[in-house]
């Protein structure tokens, strides 16, 4: 449970894990939401009940698994009683039969982009007037407070990560490339089930790889913070409906962290792409792009204006009124 | 003959009854292998359109009625030790309980035949149910050397390595201590988890371990030629394990050449020889030795890894696999 005060108002937060996006709507939030306000994360469906008396709920993806317990059926249940609240998070396809039940039965479905609005509406056109778009944030405040992990030795870092896994084919297939190369360099790889990626990149010879299982958070940010780009290539699916309504994360993570972010032309990242700190790369030059960026890297410094102007309009601070508008509803939200 | 397999799980059972043999089966003439699992389980049509249907630990009542009601079916209960919790001879865990083992009986009942995988878990339950004995059929092990491709990286530190289930954690934890003090000795040993993470490598400096959590069916043997093992650790506790799986578990070693440190419980004890063995009281002291001693000596990491695929060679799918073919046909009749 987070916070430990007796408040006035309880958000509890509903996930089927521990995953990142919980963190995001919830433990990177919870800083700056005041004083009258406890967020209680419950993150196992069979201890939904527990918070059965309460009012305001946030749904993180739940049934996007589309397995069906007794306990999604007590929720949808529960979600019938019209004085409660409930939010379904919803920020990544796909979506299953299980989790368009719990929108339709939802009172608000919130999502970072337009896109996915409207792909969801595409799905169902009466979600239209309950879905509100609110920004994905990220904490410049947890992030500066990280410390960046020790490096081994002197090489240049490369980071890629996706905690979904999405677009692993297309960094194993950079790797390989990569590994034609005898460059000094070490690419560190996060994401869910990394086993395989491994199993389509091994063996490598000349170049670094190193496997992480998704991390926590806090981990990650101080992977992000001790490499010297992160990148994130897509060669084959760029009309893949997931890259087009998912929040930019890669660019939050690396305007937060300083460092240059190195992705393919993703539709988020041309709209935030200064061609200094955010690069885009086409699918016949990250070779080229990755061998200048090694050898000659003071070309791509981080440019201090982004990061301002990501913090203007990105920054957690910033965003949390927006967010608990949406968790309590405007009254609530005012008071 | 169509056979289907209908299984409620997704883990190393499901991949070593389930789907290596769906993978082999099918190269004989006139052979079909189906399979579902949950949610869908017997309403698929190819449970409907098959000859044989295997069940896999199955004790749901759904399954049950559709047994009862598909008389022109020859069914098969598979089951193996770990649906009752039975270790090493013993009844025990918090699966044995009565109801439960009544919806066993019952299924083992009313099929034409049980197939067990360990001889001696054929033997409990041949003891336990005398009046089942005619039909319980006991299955060789079949290992995929299709996909035993070894994909090493040249490197000068050896990789020590674990691979299991989250079941195992305590001796996981166990050995995950000794590798760590041995890290900590100073030898250049990455130490590499594959299955669950005991929080003893947390300790270490994030370069010196590796984690990889379960992949998968279909990606499990992919994942683990990739890791590059050059010892893997098999603790067992003696008092509780399924002798099958443990087994199992050391063939899944021996198809990418890699040199074992087991506990030396009976049900390795057709493999004597072909693994380094650590006595049943699994004192860290000796697990630490014993990865030292492989450690200090490639010589005899060689010859152990060597001797290991040798013998697990005398279970290849490819040719075992009609065994299994006999069996059922043996039950059809």
């Amino acid at each position: 449970m987070v916070g430990g005060l007796q408040r006035d108002i309880t958000v509890v937060f509903l996930s089927e894990s521990d995953d990142p996006y919980l963190f995001k709507i919830c433990d990177e939030l919870y800083p700056y939401v005041g004083d009258r306000v406890r967020f209680w994360k419950i993150c196992s469906p069979f201890s939904f009940p527990k918070a059965g008396k309460e009012k305001f709920f946030v749904l993180n993806r739940i049934g996007r698994y589309g397995i069906r317990s007794l306990a999604h059926d007590w929720l949808l249940n529960l979600m019938s009683d019209s004085k409660r609240r409930f939010v379904y998070y919803a920020c990544d396809v796909p979506v299953s039969d299980l989790a368009l039940e719990f929108m339709e039965r939802s009172t608000v479905i919130l999502v970072n982009t337009d896109e996915m609005k409207s792909y969801l509406c595409s799905l169902n056109e009466s979600f239209r007037d309950k879905i509100e778009v609110v920004p994905l944030h990220i904490s410049f405040d947890f992030v500066n407070g990280v410390l960046p992990l020790k490096r081994i030795d002197d090489r240049f870092h490369i980071l890629w990560f996706s905690l979904s896994g999405t677009g692993m084919s297309d960094v194993a297939k950079l790797l390989k490339d990569l590994d034609l190369l005898n460059l000094y360099v070490r690419v560190i790889c996060i994401c869910n089930r990394v086993g395989i990626l491994r199993s389509k990149v091994e063996p490598v010879q000349n170049v670094d790889v190193m496997y992480f299982e998704a991390l926590p958070y806090k981990d990650l940010i101080a992977f992000c913070k001790m490499c010297d780009v992160i990148i994130y290539p897509v060669f084959d699916d760029l009309d893949n409906v997931s890259f087009k309504v998912k929040p930019p994360t890669k660019f939050l993570n690396a305007v937060a962290v300083k460092k240059v972010l190195l992705v393919s032309p993703l539709k988020y990242y041309k709209e935030v792409a200064d061609g200094r700190s955010v690069i885009l790369v086409n699918d016949d030059s990250w070779i080229d792009v990755l061998l200048s960026v090694v050898k000659s890297n003071a070309d791509y410094v981080y440019d201090e204006k982004a990061y301002l102007d990501a913090r203007s309009k990105f920054d957690s601070v910033k965003l949390c009124s927006e967010y608990m508008k949406v968790y309590l509803g405007g009254e609530h939200a005012a008071s | 003959m169509h056979i289907h397999y209908v299984t409620s799980a997704s883990d190393l059972s499901f991949l070593y009854h389930c789907y290596i043999p769906s993978k082999y089966l099918p190269r004989f003439d006139g052979v079909k292998v189906t399979i579902s699992s949950y949610p869908g389980f017997v309403e698929e049509e190819n449970a409907r359109k098959s000859d044989v249907v295997v069940l896999q630990c199955q004790t749901k009542n759904s399954v049950f009625q559709f047994m009862k009601k598909a008389s022109d079916k020859v069914f098969i209960y598979d089951i193996d030790a770990s649906l009752w919790g039975l270790y090493s001879g013993r009844f025990n865990g918090r699966f044995w309980e009565k109801g439960h083992l009544r919806v066993i009986k019952k299924f083992m009942d009313f099929c034409h035949g049980v197939t067990v995988h360990s001889s001696s878990f054929y033997g409990l339950l041949v003891e336990r149910f005398p009046e089942l004995k005619e039909k319980i059929y006991l299955l060789p092990p079949l290992v995929d050397f299709e996909k035993s491709q070894v994909r090493k990286r040249c490197s000068s530190s050896i990789r020590i390595g674990w691979q299991g289930l989250p079941f195992d954690f305590k001796m996981s934890e166990h050995v995950a201590h000794a590798v760590a003090q041995v890290i900590r000795g100073g030898y250049d040993v990455k130490a590499v988890w594959f299955g669950f993470l005991p929080s003893a490598l947390k300790g270490l400096k994030w370069w010196e371990w590796e984690y990889y959590a379960w992949p998968g069916v279909e990606n499990f043997y992919d994942v683990l030629g990739s890791l590059g093992l050059d010892i893997g650790l098999l603790p067992v506790d003696p008092e509780m394990h399924d002798g099958e799986l443990v087994f199992r578990r050391l063939l899944d070693y021996a198809m990418f050449k890699v040199a074992v440190v087991a506990t030396n419980v009976e049900s390795l004890s057709g493999a004597v020889g072909c693994f380094y063995g650590v006595d049943l009281s699994n004192k860290l002291n000796k697990w630490r030795r014993s990865i030292m001693d492989l450690l200090e000596n490639e010589g005899m990491r060689s010859e152990l890894s060597e001797r290991l695929y040798e013998f697990a060679l005398q279970f290849d799918a490819s040719k075992r696999v009609g065994e299994w073919l006999e069996v059922y046909k043996e039950i059809s009749r």
